[in-house]
């Protein structure tokens, strides 16, 4: 007695060297392609190697010494960078404040009395006095600033 | 002795990866099963190798496709029906392929109590009843009842490389055990005093 399963399968077992012919055919095509994936990635590589070869090799002598400068800097740089950082003393003393020269002082009392006039911090001192302000000192219209050419010519 | 089937430790991921030597464990598996199953469906030796070759070489291809590696069985014979169909779409195209409405709305009659395909024995003398009975159902009967035989696929498994709903599966691998069974049982009777 036999399942539906051996019995189909017997059936058929005739066209089994058939069978194992595609197969070996389509392994032998996947081998193929992938020994040619391998091929190509391989010829990748060694043209890369070739174009880097052929680009450095005329130059060499100045990639060397090129890499023989690097060197010798990091060499000089390097005891730099391992010695520990030097501590620097903090100043314990203000530096003494130098006396102002007259001369800037006056400059330095100028621009005090600039600013404080820009701002309207007038000191008390300069504060208009009680007396009435003449007629020169009263604030004039514009219409009274007007240029007219006798005032012009006078 | 019955080839392994169901869940086996098949090398399919590393036939994805490209693999030759899991091709080739993959197709030494599954050559004998495609090639019975297209020759039981199509009749022509010929056409069944060309098609197992066309099958292999797709799932060479498309292999990327495949979700699930533990269905890889069912992957690589839903390939084979496809290239079936389109075999049959040239040879009758007035036929359709599908057109088994009947079957569908009796879908629901179909006895789920059906034996697995091991339990089905059938006795040395039975063998070319076995053949001439399952030559005589419908293409898409022949198609379902062979998958469960040779495959034992689910009838899930079954609805994904015919293309089917589950019920219409049922229905099919249903009438065709049944017409089996009777073809099967009819010289029986006929011998009986």
């Amino acid at each position: 007695m036999k399942t539906p399963r051996e019995l189909i399968l017997a059936r058929h077992r005739a066209a089994l060297p058939r069978l194992d012919a595609i197969r070996h055919r389509q392994v032998a095509a996947l081998r193929r392609d992938a020994a040619s994936r391998r091929t190509k990635a391989a010829s990748g590589l060694a043209r890369w190697r070739t174009a880097l070869r052929e680009r450095m090799s005329p130059v060499r002598p100045a990639w060397v010494g090129l890499g023989v400068a690097w060197l010798l800097v990091l060499a000089l740089r390097l005891p730099l960078y391992l010695a520990p950082a030097p501590v620097f003393a903090t100043p314990t003393v203000a530096p003494p404040v130098r006396a102002l020269s007259p001369v800037w002082r006056a400059e330095l009392a100028a621009r005090q009395r600039l600013r404080a006039d820009l701002l309207g911090l007038r000191p008390a001192a300069s504060a208009p006095s009680d007396r009435p302000a003449s007629e020169a000192d009263r604030p004039r219209d514009r219409s009274e600033l007007r240029v007219t050419p006798r005032a012009f010519l006078a | 002795m019955r080839e392994a089937t169901g869940h086996e430790l098949l090398p399919v991921e590393r036939a994805r990866a490209g693999d030759p030597e899991a091709w080739d464990a993959l197709f030494r598996r599954y050559q004998l099963p495609l090639f019975a199953w297209l020759q039981e469906l199509l009749h022509d030796e010929q056409t069944s190798l060309d098609l197992v070759q066309e099958t292999f070489a797709q799932a060479t291809r498309h292999i990327g496709s495949l979700r699930d590696p533990e269905r890889f069985g069912a992957w690589l014979f839903g390939i084979a029906h496809q290239k079936c169909r389109q075999h049959w779409r040239k040879q009758r195209p007035a036929r359709a392929w599908e057109s088994l409405d009947a079957e569908d709305r009796e879908a629901s009659c179909a006895d789920e109590t059906d034996p697995a395909p091991d339990e089905w024995l059938i006795r040395k003398e039975a063998r070319e009843q076995f053949y001439r009975a399952l030559a005589e159902l419908t293409p898409e009967h022949r198609a379902v009842v062979l998958l469960h035989f040779l495959e034992g696929f689910s009838l899930e498994e079954i609805g994904r490389v015919t293309g089917a709903p589950v019920g219409t599966v049922k229905s099919r691998l249903h009438y065709a055990r049944k017409a089996l069974k009777t073809l099967l049982q009819a010289p029986c009777h006929e011998n009986a005093p």
